[in-house]
C-alpha cells in the first residue's frame, strides 16, 4: 500500500535477536515514520514499545539460541499496526502488565509488559506452527 | 558506553554521554557508573541532558545504580529530554527520584580521585 505521497505504508524487516540489532531495526521504523512526517512524540511512544516488546523475544523467546524477529508495521489512519513474529519458546504475555511495580519498591525490572499495554492498543498473542505473534497498534495522537 | 564525571559543590556529576540508555547498553552502564562512584561526592546527578532514548532495561539499570549506591549517597537524576521524561512519569519513577530539570554546572575531577 502507498500513501498520497506515493510512499509505502508498510515497512517490513528481519532484524536478528539480540540487543543492538534491535536498535538498527528501531532506527530504520524511525526513518519510516519520519519520511511520513510522524510527529516526534508519537515516534518515541512507538520506539519505546517496540524495544520493549523485542527485548522480549530476545530474553524469553530465544533465552539460548540467537534466531531472529520478523517486524511489519502499517500505517493506517491514525494508527500504526504493528505485527512481530519469533519461533522461539511460546511467551503468552497473559496478565503480565496489567498494573504497574509499586515504585516504591524500586524494582530492576517488570515494567516492559506494562509499558506495551499503557502505550498500545488491542495487543493480541497467538501461536501456531511453532511462531510466536505478537500484534497491536500505536495511536498516532499527534498526527496532523 | 561512555560517561564522564564532573563536581559541582559536594555532588559528584555522572554525565551519559550516550543517545541511547537501552537494553544493548544497560549492563556496561551500571558497571561504568559503578567504576566511576568510587570518586567522593555526595548527592551523585546523574546527568541524562544528552539521552534520547530510555527504555525500561535502562531505567532498570538507573534504579540498580541507586540501589549499588546506598541510602549514603542518594542518586539525583538531571536533564530530562521529552521522552526520557516520559518514561519516569509512566513509571512513576519521577517520585522515587529528585529530578533537576538542568544538569549543574561542573569542574572536572580526574577519574579515582
Amino acid at each position: 500500500m502507498t500513501s498520497r505521497s506515493g510512499l509505502a505504508t508498510d515497512l517490513r524487516l528481519t532484524c536478528k535477536a539480540e540487543t543492538w540489532a534491535i536498535r538498527d531495526a528501531l532506527g530504520a521504523v524511525e526513518s519510516f515514520l519520519t519520511a511520513h512526517d510522524v510527529r516526534k512524540d508519537d515516534i518515541d511512544d512507538i520506539q519505546l514499545v517496540l524495544a520493549e516488546a523485542m527485548t522480549n523475544i530476545v530474553r524469553h523467546a530465544y533465552p539460548v539460541n540467537l534466531d531472529q524477529i520478523w517486524l511489519r508495521v502499517r500505517l493506517r489512519g491514525d494508527r500504526l499496526e504493528c505485527d512481530l513474529q519469533d519461533r522461539g519458546v511460546a511467551f503468552d504475555p497473559g496478565q503480565l502488565g496489567k498494573s504497574l511495580p509499586e515504585p516504591a519498591t524500586c524494582r530492576e525490572g517488570g515494567y516492559g509488559w506494562f509499558i506495551i499495554r499503557s502505550l498500545s492498543e488491542g495487543l493480541c498473542y497467538s501461536r501456531k506452527n511453532g511462531r510466536n505473534t505478537l500484534t497491536f497498534s500505536v495511536p498516532l495522537i499527534a498526527m496532523t | 558506553m561512555q560517561v564522564s564525571v564532573g563536581r559541582a559543590g559536594s555532588a559528584l556529576v555522572i554525565t551519559v554521554l550516550e543517545q541511547r540508555l537501552d537494553a544493548a547498553v544497560a549492563l556496561t552502564f551500571k558497571e561504568a557508573v559503578r567504576d566511576l562512584s568510587v570518586t567522593a561526592g555526595s548527592p551523585v546527578i546523574l546527568d541524562l541532558s544528552r539521552v534520547e532514548f530510555l527504555d525500561s532495561s535502562g531505567l532498570g539499570a538507573i534504579v540498580g545504580v541507586m540501589k549499588m549506591l546506598g541510602p549514603e549517597r542518594p542518586l539525583e537524576i538531571a536533564g530530562l529530554t521529552s521522552a526520557v521524561r516520559k518514561l519516569f512519569r509512566l513509571t512513576r519513577m519521577d517520585t522515587v527520584f529528585t529530578i533537576h530539570d538542568s544538569p549543574p554546572d561542573t569542574v572536572a575531577v580526574a577519574a579515582a580521585e
